[in-house]
């Protein structure tokens, strides 16, 4: 389910005072199966362009086609289009509303107009891939959920519809290491085990270059960068220059190379940086398996 | 679905009207209310709705965002219009029309329309107040005015206090609404579509989270106050000491001249039915 963007632009609270002109000609594609990263300082339009992914903006201005099926037509189905590209938003308390865990992942499939076993069939399944055991949440209170139970039990909600593409905006966003750490696995999980194209929103740099395949960096509405996450990466000026704090390891093997070492550029996480740095070094000796 | 909402908003701006002291705007614009309740007929009706769009004017506020705001009252405007226009016989009114069961007074007519003219410029004077006052010039203001009255035992800090919270949270609970919304939007809610019963249905996953949302938020405040010493109105002291200057004794010159006119029109026109 291919998804293109022509000449999108976008006016923040169009018709008021406060009207601010957000995004700026965008073009862009994704194909199937891809795991793109979107990134960009706070303001760069991030959210406001996914939310044309979805079709909850419509463009006034320019051409959002999701599968081929252009979101401005009046005769496309925008609710099917919102089951199919599934948007995970950054608060889970402006999504989760029903009293229960499991009663709130299964509304999705329900307003899908879906059998009782069906949902119930989804509801275990989607509770399984993003690890929250269906014996202890199912019946679990939402307020009795922690903040990464609950981003996690919003995941579920979206996957439950059974989307091909997922975007998810922000959601590692206030986690504590390991909250983050287990959402990064699921989501690392879908896009291999379900081949979903994923949709990844953050400024966390060290989330994505752990996760993309594709970079798609923005700023002030613009795109100022698209390609293969190495190489995007590596134009570690670049990315400074918008006020991004490039990836830790990213960092290191920069100034590894200002201060003459042969490691080189578009090393994208510690178990490469690694193996590089012991080459630069010239000491096989040194244990490599390191975690 | 909250691009309409204008109360609450402050528009920034320079002009005459937002340099006037709060306690001139806030008595104004309740003196405006009262004239407006009073009222009772057409052309006093007019004179005040070219006044309040001379207000707007001077205020630099584009015309269209303020009667935008209304827009979102129409619905209910229509709803007690047809009421008043059902139910409203006073003894002695002239039937108009009557089909069935069904009759129709002129006073009746009258009656409701003259109330939805009132609704309305009752809402863009109070809007015409928030977007040219920030919300700390109205605390100010309203504790200022509300002083005397303290004397009787009327905690006037805490009330200026728990308006302006209330002013302050309209646009962050509207914008709230929205991200809402969309969450549900995005989970196959179809907002505005259906009948009215599958409407008033599909509202629930919006307001439990805001509801939710609104009371965290008012936990959070209690903690954010009281953590920086917060006790209440006794004996504070302010850093902005309000003063009247010569612009705001024009403005109660214009606005006497006003309330002397529109008087005028009220006992000379009377009521139309």
């Amino acid at each position: 389910m291919p998804i293109e963007i022509e000449h999108l632009n976008h006016t923040y609270k169009e018709g008021t005072p406060f009207a601010r002109p957000a995004l700026f000609d965008i073009n862009l594609k994704i194909d199937d199966g891809e795991f793109v990263g979107l990134i960009g300082p706070s303001q760069a339009g991030k959210t406001t362009l996914a939310q044309y992914l979805n079709a909850l903006y419509i463009p006034r201005s320019g051409r959002v086609l999701i599968d081929g099926r252009d979101t401005a037509d009046r005769k496309t189905d925008l609710v099917r289009i919102r089951f199919e590209v599934g948007y995970v938003f950054q608060n889970p308390d402006h999504q989760l509303f029903k009293r229960t865990v499991g009663e709130d992942v299964a509304f999705g499939p329900t307003r899908q107009g879906c059998s009782p076993q069906e949902v119930r069939e989804r509801v275990r399944e989607a509770m399984r891939l993003v690890g929250l055991d269906e014996e202890t949440f199912y019946h679990r209170d939402i307020f009795a959920l922690s903040g990464g139970q609950k981003r996690r039990a919003a995941i579920a909600g979206v996957l439950a519809c059974r989307p091909r593409v997922l975007i998810l905006d922000g959601i590692t966003a206030g986690l504590d290491p390991r909250g983050r750490r287990e959402i990064l696995d699921v989501i690392e999980r879908l896009h291999r085990e379900r081949e979903m194209t994923v949709i990844f929103i953050s400024h966390s740099m060290d989330d994505v270059a752990r996760l993309v395949e594709r970079i798609v960096v923005m700023d002030r509405g613009r795109i100022v960068d698209d390609g293969p996450a190495r190489e995007v990466l590596a134009r570690v000026g670049r990315l400074k220059e918008i006020g991004l704090e490039p990836p830790q390891v990213v960092e290191i093997m920069q100034r590894l190379r200002e201060r003459g070492f042969a490691v080189p550029a578009g090393v994208m996480n510690v178990q490469e940086a690694l193996s590089e740095i012991v080459k630069a070094l010239g000491r096989p000796g040194v244990k490599e398996s390191w975690n | 679905m909250t691009r309409n909402l204008t109360l609450g908003i402050y528009l920034p701006g320079k002009t005459a009207l937002h340099c006037l002291d709060p306690r001139t705007k806030i008595a104004g614009a309740s003196g405006l209310i009262l004239l407006l309740i009073l009222t009772n007929n057409y052309a006093a009706y007019a004179s005040f709705a070219a006044f309040t769009i001379a207000l707007i004017l001077a205020a630099k506020i584009p015309l269209r965002f303020a009667l935008k705001g209304l827009r979102p009252m129409l619905p209910f405007l229509a709803i007690m219009w047809v009421f008043q226009l059902l139910f409203q016989k006073p003894p002695g009114a002239a039937v108009i029309f009557s089909w069935g069961i069904i009759n129709i007074t002129d006073a009746g007519l009258h009656i409701g329309t003259l109330m939805s003219i009132r609704v309305l410029l009752l809402f863009l004077v109070t809007t015409i107040l928030t977007l040219t006052t920030s919300t700390v010039e109205l605390t100010d203001g309203a504790e200022a005015l509300l002083r005397p009255l303290q004397k009787i035992g009327l905690p006037a800090q805490e009330l200026a206090l728990t308006m302006v919270i209330t002013l302050r949270f309209v646009p962050t609970l509207a914008e709230e609404a929205e991200k809402i919304i969309k969450a549900q939007t995005a989970r196959g809610v179809d907002f505005g579509r259906g009948n009215f019963i599958r409407r008033t249905f599909q509202l629930f996953p919006v307001l439990l989270p805001l509801f939710i949302n609104a009371f965290k938020r008012a936990d959070e405040l209690i903690t954010a106050m009281e953590s920086r010493c917060y006790t209440g109105g006794a004996g504070r002291t302010k850093m902005k000491v309000l003063r009247m200057g010569r612009s705001d004794y024009l403005a109660w010159v214009v606005f006497a001249v006003f309330a002397a006119i529109q008087v005028v029109l009220m006992i000379k026109v009377g009521r139309p039915y």
